[in-house]
């Protein structure tokens, strides 16, 4: 199969133009390299997708290379070890209903650590709004709260999650992927807007601080409510629980990278991926190219949209690859030198209108109420704002909009930690955001096989979301591959 | 909701916050805390001192009102930026200057402007295609095993088919129906018309998708602004072939319209917030600073406008717009060449590519327009993102590598000086505003629609031309319609 490969080349090669060869934009490694790197199966990406389908895979016998572009297994979970607590700045809480998660921590050895007892303290946080702290004693009164009366009650953070909930016309989370559930693709604005939450309502619990996409108007009311859906049964199918890895969540991926037969290939940059009639390639870089009888690719949409891929996709699929929307997130991490908290009296967690977006004081210590570090979630415009920074500059302005925002906090705190997602090469965007339209135009599409290449990664997932969803991913396209191979 | 909106602030000021009135402000950066520096109210204040705005304040003044030109950047000129640095001073922005750019050109006329003649400049030599490391000549292209295209296209540069196409296609009578809303049904994106003429998605890929001109693939382009663009440049072509430059860079227009104006403009102003509450329009300042009129000129780009509060709300129509309108990726790196290695290959110093050097333009900007004074590397589209991934040094590196990879003459003799990315410029946010399919028919006529004492102003706001004469006419239409006019 392999030599019938080498012989297409090779007559292509002297028939005519000896640059053909390096048919994804860079010079091709010579065969013996190339015979090297041939697997029955190759992924592209360390991160849990990939590493999950690598060990199903293993597990039946075949022979698995996983490759990936950074210099470190884990993908978009990074564990800050050189902070206190070792924050997460990618995939964070793990449900006790993240069953194949759990299933890998157990089985490979990381440990985990239920926190759920933290999690009130987490909750505790102010609002931050028009340049006043306001409290969670004084909201429901506050001049600024336009909500219904029956909301009056319920902080700005808390409207979305509890309004879609209350009335989700989902009957089952997993419908969101249904071909009947189109006509609630639309964009969160406009469902609220038919559910009579007025302009000024949807501005205050949405587009001042977003969770998802950038405002109310880029995000598809019917993935908000697949994801709200999925979290109340998250939390209602099993005992109460959230799990953090000792030592931070990337021991987990770390641990699975540790237990393949071989071992993975780090800083191989895939800049082009083809597929024929016996198998595929990922060319790096590098040089470096990797073939083997079929190749996965759990690269996010936002960063395979700038490889070659040959042939190339088409239609529906090649529509998701180019526009599928994605998350912009950055996160600060701050240690503070003193509890400037003690000194104003507010909770550190702030829902805030400014470019600090949520504020979570982080509890990693040995009792629950130590402060470990804080943790702003830039999210949206607001890690825009920050991404067109340099990166100094960046920190610069968070540290500026604290003092101004807790004067108490001036002159106390670092940013001993820094992440942007959407500037990351290899994420370009934390997670897959499906903009209004786009689940219906292509759910069930846009991740079907093409010739010799699969396609697995959180944005692939069905029935589950984040670091679980990414897991039931690369479990369906090892089977994928199973039935094909 | 304006009375409800006074309302609150009567209670916030009651409530002792002295600083309430700067609500508006608090929202994007929590300045509140600062003394505010109230500035003399003026007729109209004008956001932006690029070409719109300043258009707009020298009308304004001509009629006798008094103007404040306000801009965030510690220079005039906006989206036009000329090199000083670099030899014939190549623009990095606002490029151009058409025979039919009438505002323009009566601009420099009246400011007696030193200007040449630079018609020269563009296309001394064919532009050659660098497909796969490989360069193929304008005479190989036909037969080349790598040209896919239809029979009927086969002669073509990948680069030409999509501005031919759509010139065959267009559908618009006069370039100006683009915002007529009988043109709703054109109101389609670039794959559609691509597809409808029998273009396959691998013709589509190379042709459009590959080294974009605008947008970031065809299914995020609308159709109908292509055919606007076409019809438009096609009026501009009448009479002779010229085109015009300022002595110097064309930066030297807006700094000479900005000297014109009775006063000074106040740079390093960066405006956080906008409101209409208090029988004034206030603008206020991340730095503190407040300023008062009874009009507000604003020529923000909307990715900037994310970042500012408005108080009252933009209504929903223009803030979707804001949201969701893209802005042109477009990042360039500005070379020189050691010594004129298009000498020794005897090639064009001219390349379109698949790398992320992109589209190579050797400027002449000698007064002859004959010798290639320094090159441009536009990057623009998904090739933009991955320069804007890495750092400026790393993105100059990587243009070099690319160049000398495909182009072996240049190793050695090539030298990056600058590089410029518009989506990373926190006071652009992209180069332009590039309409998706259907966001003509919605959001055009709103964009520019004014807002109580709030008028629009920009590029994105004009409907009668584009870039720089776009920008001129936009500043027009809001001065005329602060006068009523």
């Amino acid at each position: 199969m392999t030599k019938h490969h080498f012989s297409r080349r090779t007559a292509i090669k002297s028939a005519s133009a000896a640059a053909l060869a390096t048919s994804v934009g860079v010079g091709m490694a010579p065969k013996s390299a190339r015979a090297q790197n041939e697997t029955d199966v190759l992924i592209i990406g360390a991160g849990l997708s990939g590493l999950a389908a690598a060990h199903v895979l293993q597990d039946q016998g075949y022979s698995v290379r996983v490759i990936e572009g950074r210099d470190r297994i884990g993908g978009r979970i990074l564990s800050l070890s050189d902070i206190p607590g070792n924050p997460e700045a990618g995939g964070n809480g793990i449900g006790g209903g993240y069953g194949r998660v759990i299933d890998a921590a157990e089985r490979f050895g990381a440990k985990l650590n239920n926190i759920i007892d933290r999690a009130p303290l987490i909750l505790n946080r102010s609002l931050f709004l028009d340049g006043q702290m306001v409290s969670q004693e004084d909201w429901p009164s506050h001049p600024r709260n336009v909500f219904a009366e029956k909301y009056k009650g319920i902080m700005p953070w808390s409207f979305v999650p509890m309004f879609i909930i209350q009335n989700n016309p989902l009957e089952s989370f997993e419908d969101w992927y249904d071909p009947k559930s189109a006509p609630l693709d639309v964009s969160i604005h406009e469902w609220f807007s038919s559910k009579g939450v007025t302009e000024e309502q949807i501005n205050l619990a949405y587009n001042i601080n977003s969770d998802f996409g950038n405002s109310s108007y880029d995000v598809s009311a019917l993935m908000l409510m697949f994801v709200y859906a999925w979290g109340m049964m998250q939390r209602s199918n099993v005992p109460r629980a959230t799990y953090a890895a000792v030592g931070g969540n990337q021991r987990i991926p770390e641990a699975m990278a540790g237990a393949l037969n071989n071992e993975v290939h780090l800083g191989q940059k895939v800049v082009g991926i083809s597929s024929d009639a016996t198998g595929a390639e990922a060319h790096c870089s590098d040089g470096t190219v990797y073939r083997a009888k079929r190749v996965i690719s759990s690269i996010p949409f936002s960063v395979l949209r700038t490889m070659k891929i040959e042939p190339g996709l088409s239609g529906v699929q090649s529509h998701a690859v180019q526009t599928l929307g994605k998350q912009l997130l950055t996160q600060s991490h701050l240690v503070a030198k003193e509890p400037f908290w003690e000194e104003d009296g507010m909770p550190i967690g702030m829902f805030s209108d400014t470019v600090l977006g949520n504020v979570m004081a982080q509890h990693f210590g040995d009792k629950p109420e130590d402060v470990t570090s804080i943790t702003c979630w830039h999210r949206g415009w607001k890690a825009q704002q920050i991404d067109q920074l340099p990166e100094e500059d960046a920190k610069q302005l968070v540290l500026d909009t604290w003092a101004e925002q807790r004067p108490a906090s001036k002159g106390k705190l670092e940013v001993a930690g820094f992440k942007s997602w959407y500037n990351d090469p290899f994420s370009s965007g934390d997670w897959a955001v499906w903009e209004p339209g786009q689940i219906k135009n292509f759910i069930g599409k846009m991740a079907e096989p093409h010739g010799n290449l699969h396609f697995c990664g959180e944005h692939t997932a069905l029935s589950n979301r984040g670091m679980e969803g990414a897991m039931e991913s690369g479990e369906r396209v090892a089977f994928e591959v199973m039935d094909a191979i | 909701m304006q009375s409800k909106s006074l309302t609150r602030r009567a209670a916030l000021a009651a409530t002792g916050a002295a600083v309430a009135a700067t609500g508006a402000a608090a929202s994007a950066t929590g300045m509140s805390q600062k003394p505010l520096r109230a500035q003399n109210k003026t007729d109209v204040v004008v956001i932006g001192a690029g070409l719109s705005g300043l258009n707009a304040a020298m009308l304004l003044e001509e009629q006798g009102y008094t103007v404040q030109v306000i801009e965030g950047r510690d220079r005039i000129g906006g989206r036009l930026l000329s090199l000083r640095d670099i030899p014939g001073n190549p623009e990095a922005g606002g490029n151009g200057i058409g025979s039919g750019y009438g505002r323009m050109i009566d601009t420099v006329e009246r400011l007696k402007i030193p200007m040449l003649n630079s018609a020269g400049r563009a296309q001394m030599t064919p532009f050659e295609l660098y497909l796969d490391g490989e360069r193929i000549s304008a005479e190989q292209w036909p037969t080349h095993p790598k040209n896919i295209l239809p029979d009927a296209w086969k002669n073509f540069s990948p680069r030409l088919v999509p501005l031919v196409l759509l010139s065959r296609t267009n559908p618009l009578e006069s370039f100006e129906d683009w915002y007529d809303p009988k043109s709703t049904p054109h109101d389609i994106s670039v794959y559609d018309v691509f597809k409808k003429e029998g273009f396959t998605d691998e013709q589509i890929d190379l042709t459009y998708n590959l080294n974009v001109a605008y947008g970031t693939s065809a299914h995020d382009i609308s159709a109908l602004m292509m055919w606007f663009n076409d019809g438009w440049v096609a009026s501009m072509a009448g009479g002779p072939p010229t085109q015009l430059s300022a002595i110097g860079g064309n930066m030297t227009i807006p700094e000479m319209m900005a000297k014109a104006l009775n006063g000074e403009v106040h740079l390093n102003r960066t405006v956080v917030g906008v409101s209409d509450t208090s029988g004034c329009a206030e603008v206020v300042c991340a730095d503190g600073t407040v300023y008062r009129a009874d009009h507000v000129v604003c020529s923000l780009p909307l990715p900037v406008m994310r970042h500012v509060r408005f108080d009252p709300f933009l209504p929903s129509v223009q803030s979707k717009a804001i949201s969701l309108v893209p802005y042109f990726p477009m990042t360039q790196v500005h070379l020189i060449a050691k010594e004129p290695f298009w000498e020794d290959d005897e090639w064009s110093p001219d390349m379109w590519t698949d790398t992320v050097a992109g589209h190579v333009i050797g400027n002449r900007h000698n007064v002859e327009n004959s010798d290639v004074t320094s090159l441009t590397a536009w990057a623009r589209g998904f090739t933009a993102h991955k320069l804007d991934r890495v750092s400026p040094e790393e993105g100059m590196a990587w243009v070099v590598s690319e160049m000398e990879r495909i182009r072996p003459s240049a190793k050695g003799k090539l030298e990056a000086r600058y590089i410029k990315s518009w989506m990373r410029d926190p006071f652009a946010g992209g180069d332009y505003a590039v309409w998706e399919p259907g966001q003509v028919t919605e959001f055009l006529h709103a964009t520019g629609k004014a807002h109580g004492r709030v008028h629009f102003c920009g590029e994105h706001t004009a409907l009668s031309n584009r870039g720089m004469e776009g920008a001129m006419e936009s500043g027009e239409r809001a001065a005329f319609e602060i006068m009523g006019l």
